[in-house]
């Protein structure tokens, strides 16, 4: 199709899904109504039954915890996807370039960027690990705080240069992080039915609702989940800086 | 409000799409693909919304707290934008190498699909 | 209304188990990634795929006498409304997770000689995979289905992807990956529609709620929605054009994965969604016309795939338009709505994903062998290459439809179950199974000669030549795929087994006793009948005509300037332009809420 086509076949096709998401958006109860008996029944469960005083945690970790499993495994298949796409293929080699001009004094990063990075990285550990441990208190949990966590690698990389961030990250111990996450959450299923019940039941103690240990084996999961988001995400930032940093093409053979 | 609620949805997903149709640019149709995938968050969202409703933390609460919105709908929500960020990380993976590949990020001129007859 | 958070029943703790032992195998696979011998990843692997084949027919067993259902963390329904999300087991559930775990073990098995320096995460991948195909052929939670839906696309296509070194793999990568994904936020805006509806994400309760009400448009639209969405995944006009792209790029390991498993996992999605949400509220004449438009594009979906299947000379995207001819003639069985011919098309779909694997697999090696040699033509190139030669005669003669083969035994149900569609059934198969046996024939003989356009490019990872009797792990996938193909058609009464499985995952009410816990005896099975000398003789006939035509292709000087000017225009619409690749699968949404509107209301 040319240019012009696409878009004019495109527009007619556009107007008419737009009609139809239309029509079936008019049968929605209207903006605000009441929230359903499963939203209901889910809210009304999630202090007394789950001691978790957030029930958007309570759902995504406990009632449907098995949807949460798979989202892991999507993060985890991602992180792996890119490992793979971003190797350094047949025709690359992976190390770190040589200096060309090693006499040649490369300016600092600016001290302004230094002064802000060394207050903002541990000021994003702790706020990412409090974001973890309070998942079943307050809004939260592994996916959040694992990304906050993450984040704070990259400011130490904002701050300093890419060799010393790397020191903070090693492959191999990423990789495992990664793996030992999303297996985790495997394990805490598998307990359940160890434990004679179904995959992903609660087996610990509950523990009061609003307290740090409470929602039973909620918190044990957003830990979980937070190894595998924080390992996954720096991983997924070193694979790209790795492309434009180590990976290049092989001229003239490997060196050695 | 019902109306603009949903028609803001309607707006993402069709303006994501064409953006998409259009696109020139591999880095600007993963974005693309983001703006048609928050219109699904956003509904979503707007489906949970309860009028007034507080959200769904049952922690330091007033004493006549009225309706909790829909906490399932939230849930839904953060597992779609999960997945979405994985999908975004995976296109823009192949894209890196497109564009190392051939030196572009049209789509357009990515043909090479069909293999060359004789 | 405290619920009580029950045990689960002794012995159906075997469906968790078949999801989390691939997914465990799969996090230690890549965690340790490098630190494991190649050798012992390779079996890690191998023995998961396997563990979860093995527990996947367990469960199949059980569920032929009973559904399986399954709460996860026990959660089971409260006063009518489910909290959590279940595993609901039926044996046509059972078998599609046989089917992933035993392709995934092929695809597992003949990877050991075909990727190098991959370390764990290749197999990982192939393990998640297998464990989404699993999820989404069991979960009985509309939102759930649309997770595994995400993360068999996501896989998928991180496999396609494979050989980062060329461009048609990317391309045929991001295709994949952008239609994939706007087929899955489609599906999203589905299920959102009809949670704001029926208040509820499970399949039973979804489908209770509708059940004897007129739908209205939300319902309507929704079904549109989820419907298009599935048939991005499983490739049917016009929302296929991504398929060759991926199949004919992606790794041969890769390919058998999304072309065995992932076009039937979308039609199942279909089927399934139809079955548990929607039968009940349609009825009389809106069922007969809902019968039209999804046979008229499976009609549609079946010539195209073969047209395009005669005029490609690039053996693996040949390959993909066979897929895709297939899923037409599945989709117009589908469309039926009869259960027992829904039994026929499990049937066709199980043997051809077998065989469609193997002759994945024996393109492969082919391609491998002369990548490594350079050789142009393979004629007296070693027994490894015989052997693959032979798998791929024997596969086309499978996938014509003949004894003793299972996709046989399937269409011969089809057949003589489609009532008054049964002439016409019977002719799209055939033009299908001899369109599509021709062109296989005639590439497979082109590539022998040493005439094909399918040259193998030096980028990709250097292999050992594969001519010799050595590479067992190479050979004994393609070779077992379709010993399981012809095994499967000896099992004595399987149109009977097919038929009554078919009529379990058509029984609506039985699903919804079954999820909510009410004892209920299997339903009866209908009678098949069918059998006979007379679908012998076609049979026979369609594969003898197979031959004929594949002949008449070979000597292509005469007719090719025919063939190429006839189908021209639908080779442009296949250039592989996202672009048009998308404003096709819009245009098919649009119209499928169109249609779905007439049909429905």
């Amino acid at each position: 199709m040319t240019d012009r086509t696409r878009l004019r076949v495109f527009l007619v096709a556009a107007a008419g899904l737009a009609v139809a998401l239309g029509v079936g958006l008019a049968g929605l109860p209207r903006f605000g109504s009441p929230a359903s008996t499963y939203a209901d029944v889910i809210n009304a469960l999630a202090v007394p039954l789950r001691r978790s005083t957030d029930a958007v945690s309570a759902v995504t970790l406990d009632f449907r915890g098995i949807d949460t499993l798979f989202e892991e495994f999507i993060l985890f298949a991602a992180v792996a996807g890119v490992s793979i796409l971003l190797r350094p293929l047949s025709d690359e080699i992976g190390e770190m370039p040589e200096d060309q001009a090693p006499d040649r004094r490369v300016p600092p990063p600016s001290p302004a960027v230094g002064l802000l990075g060394t207050i903002l990285a541990p000021l994003l550990v702790v706020a990412g690990l409090e974001t973890v441990t309070h998942g079943q208190v307050s809004p939260g949990g592994g996916f959040q705080g694992g990304v906050v966590l993450a984040s704070a690698l990259f400011v130490v990389y904002l701050a300093t240069s890419y060799s010393r961030a790397e020191r903070f990250q090693p492959g191999g111990l990423l990789e495992a992080s990664d793996g030992a996450g999303a297996g985790g959450y495997v394990i805490v299923g598998v307990v359940g039915l160890l434990a004679g019940a179904a995959f992903l039941s609660n087996t610990v103690s509950l523990g009061q609702p609003g307290n740090l240990i409470s929602g039973g084996t909620i918190p044990i999961l957003n830990a979980v989940v937070a190894v595998e988001v924080a390992g996954g995400f720096v991983l997924l930032a070193k694979e790209f800086l790795d492309q434009t940093a180590v990976i290049r093409q092989d001229r003239g053979g490997r060196r050695s | 409000m019902t109306v603009l609620a949903f028609a803001v949805v309607v707006w993402l997903f069709v303006v994501g799409l064409y953006g998409m149709v259009t696109s020139r640019n591999l880095i600007h149709l993963v974005v693309c693909l983001s703006v048609a995938q928050s219109a699904t968050d956003l509904l979503l969202l707007e489906i949970g919304y309860v009028g007034h409703g507080h959200a769904p933390v049952f922690v330091d609460l007033p004493k006549h707290p009225g309706p909790t919105v829909d906490s399932i709908m939230q849930a839904l929500s953060l597992t779609d934008v999960v997945l979405g960020a994985a999908v975004s990380a995976l296109l823009l993976a192949l894209s890196v190498q497109v564009h190392k590949r051939t030196g572009t990020l049209d789509p357009d001129e990515l043909r090479t699909v069909e293999p060359n007859r004789s | 209304m405290i619920p009580a958070v029950a045990h689960p029943a002794p012995g159906t703790v075997l469906a968790p188990l078949a999801v989390a032992v691939p997914l465990a195998a799969a996090a230690v696979l890549a965690g340790a990634n490098q630190r494991i011998p190649a050798l012992w990843r390779d079996l890690l692997g191998s023995a998961a795929a396997a563990t979860a084949t093995v527990l996947a027919g367990v469960v199949l067993s059980q569920a032929a006498h009973r559904r399986v259902v399954y709460w996860f963390g026990g959660w089971r329904p409260v006063h009518g409304t489910v909290i959590g999300v279940d595993y609901a087991v039926d044996p046509m559930g059972g078998a599609l997770a046989v089917l992933a775990g035993v392709l995934a073990l092929a695809a597992l098995v003949y990877s050991r000689r075909f990727f190098g320096e991959t370390g764990g995460r290749y197999p990982a991948l192939v393990l998640v995979f297998t464990a989404a195909s699993i999820d989404f052929a069991w979960t009985g939670d509309l939102f759930n289905m649309f997770v595994a839906f995400e993360l068999v696309a996501v896989t998928g296509f991180i496999l396609t992807g494979f050989y980062a070194e060329e461009e048609a793999p990317l391309q045929g990568a991001i295709n994949f990956a952008v239609l994939n994904t706007v087929g899955g936020l489609v599906v999203l805006t589905g299920v959102a529609l009809l949670y704001g509806h029926t208040g509820t994400l499970n399949l039973a309760q979804m489908g209770q709620t509708l059940a004897g009400h007129r739908p209205g448009g939300l319902v309507v639209v929704a079904f549109a929605l989820l419907a298009s969405g599935f048939l991005v995944k499983a490739g049917s006009v016009p929302w296929h054009f991504w398929l060759p792209d991926a199949y004919g790029t992606a790794p041969a390991p890769a390919s058998i994965l999304i072309a065995g498993v992932t076009s039937e996992l979308g039609l199942f999605g279909l089927a399934r969604t139809w079955e548990t949400v929607f039968s009940g509220a349609v009825a009389g004449s809106a069922e007969q016309r809902i019968r039209l438009v999804l046979g008229a594009l499976g009609v549609l979906t079946a010539l195209v795939g073969t047209a395009m299947a005669l005029a490609e000379d690039h053996p693996r995207r040949l390959l993909a338009f066979v897929v895709i001819a297939h899923l037409g003639v599945y989709l117009l069985g589908f469309s039926l709505l009869r259960t027992a011919a829904l039994g026929g098309v499990a049937l066709l779909a199980a043997g051809d994903g077998f065989v469609k694997g193997a002759l994945f697999l024996a393109v492969g090696i082919i391609r491998r062998h002369r990548r490594a040699t350079g050789a142009r033509a393979l004629r007296g190139e070693g027994p490894a290459i015989t052997i693959a030669a032979g798998v791929i005669v024997l596969g086309v003669l499978c996938l014509s439809d003949l004894p003793p083969f299972s996709s046989s035994v399937g269409k011969d149900l089809l057949v003589a179950t489609a009532g008054s569609a049964g002439p016409l059934v019977e002719a799209v198969i055939a033009v299908t199974v001899v369109g599509s046996g021709a062109a296989i024939l005639a590439s497979a003989v082109q590539v022998w000669q040493g005439h094909a356009v399918d040259n193998p490019s030096p980028s990709e990872d250097a292999a050992e030549t594969a001519a010799g009797w050595g590479n067992v792990t190479l050979l004994a996938p393609p070779v077992v795929l379709l010993a399981a193909a012809l095994g499967l058609g000896l099992v004595p009464h399987l149109a009977d087994h097919a038929a009554s499985a078919a009529a379990s995952f058509a029984d609506r009410p039985g699903y919804h006793a079954a999820v909510y816990g009410a004892a209920r005896r299997a339903v009866a099975r209908p009678g098949t009948g069918g059998g006979g000398v007379e679908p012998l003789v076609i049979d026979g006939a369609e594969a003898a005509a197979s031959v004929l035509a594949a002949a008449a292709l070979v000597s292509r000087r005469r007719i090719a300037p025919v063939l190429g000017r006839g189908t021209g225009w639908l080779r442009d619409l296949h250039r592989g332009h996202l672009g048009d690749q998308l404003t096709w699968a819009v245009l098919g949404m649009a119209a499928m809420a169109a249609a779905s509107g007439l049909a429905l209301r």
